[in-house]
């Protein structure tokens, strides 16, 4: 039985979460992780940013039974969708073991309004 | 050959004219309103744009004679949504002669930059004169009286 479960990735912009992005805005990506085993154990988070390697704070913690560690990296949105792809670890006295995953994609905004298929549908005296 | 595919490309280029199926002529007098309504999809950042729209006839341009223009507030969308606006114009005869076939297209401005144009649709509106008109005049009876 797996002893971490990621429960959500959590992508926000100026302290909202949003599910996209403008490129060039600061991203704090956040990764719950949830000691799922029956006893006390380190956990930590690592996450790829697209091929980039994150740099969560903490690096790692401990956690009750149960209990739920929030993982926090800061990120920029480049000009591009991302896939924030991440990974649960449990420490098990003498090496980290994953036993967890959980993707998420993060849209890059449509920096410039776009329209399409404008036209005239009706029209009427009123 | 099978079709495999077909693809509807936007019409939102000027001088790029479309006639529609819906180009029934409609009869209107001064002081009338014609509304005008546009679907079309968007997305992007919110924005507050204006819907313009016009009346007047398609040649080299668009000569138009009489419009108007009316706020829109479109949401944030990163994918595209279905949006139907529309926009009022007031028949001014002193702008606007009485007579037929008067074309109409509508467009979305962000302050004087046009964003997109709709085709125009020909022959649609028929002014009618604020004269006094008579139609089938003749003399239908005579007797004593």
């Amino acid at each position: 039985m797996a002893n971490t479960f990621i429960l959500d990735i959590i992508t926000a912009v100026g302290g909202e979460p949003r599910d996209y992005a403008s490129a060039g805005e600061a991203v704090v990506v956040s990764v719950r992780l949830k000691n799922t085993g029956s006893q006390g154990m380190y956990i930590c988070a690592t996450a790829t940013w697209d091929s980039t390697q994150l740099s969560f704070d903490p690096v790692y913690a401990w956690a009750e039974a149960l209990q739920t560690i929030y993982f926090r990296a800061n990120a920029t949105m480049p000009n591009k969708d991302v896939k924030v792809t991440a990974y649960g670890w449990w420490w098990n006295g003498s090496q980290w073991i994953n036993d967890s995953g959980k993707e998420k994609d993060l849209l890059l905004a449509a920096a410039a309004p776009q329209f399409s298929d404008f036209r005239v549908t009706q029209y009427q005296k009123v | 050959m099978n079709i495999q595919t077909l693809q509807v490309l936007p019409a939102q280029y000027p001088g790029y004219a479309l006639y529609y199926p819906l180009s029934s002529v409609i009869e209107v007098r001064n002081g009338d309103k014609v509304r005008i309504t546009v679907g079309y999809s968007y997305r992007g950042p919110a924005k507050t744009l204006n819907l313009y729209g016009a009346i007047g006839v398609q040649a080299v341009w668009f000569d138009e004679k009489v419009n108007a223009s009316r706020q829109i507030s479109l949401p944030e969308s990163t994918s595209w949504i279905t949006r139907s606006d529309y926009v009022d114009i007031t028949i001014d005869t002193t702008k606007i002669s009485a007579g037929s076939g008067y074309d109409i297209y509508a467009k979305i401005m962000e302050g004087s930059s046009d964003r997109v144009i709709s085709p125009v649709v020909y022959d649609v509106i028929t002014v009618l004169s604020a004269a006094a008109e008579f139609q089938n005049f003749q003399i239908s009876t005579w007797s004593k009286v």
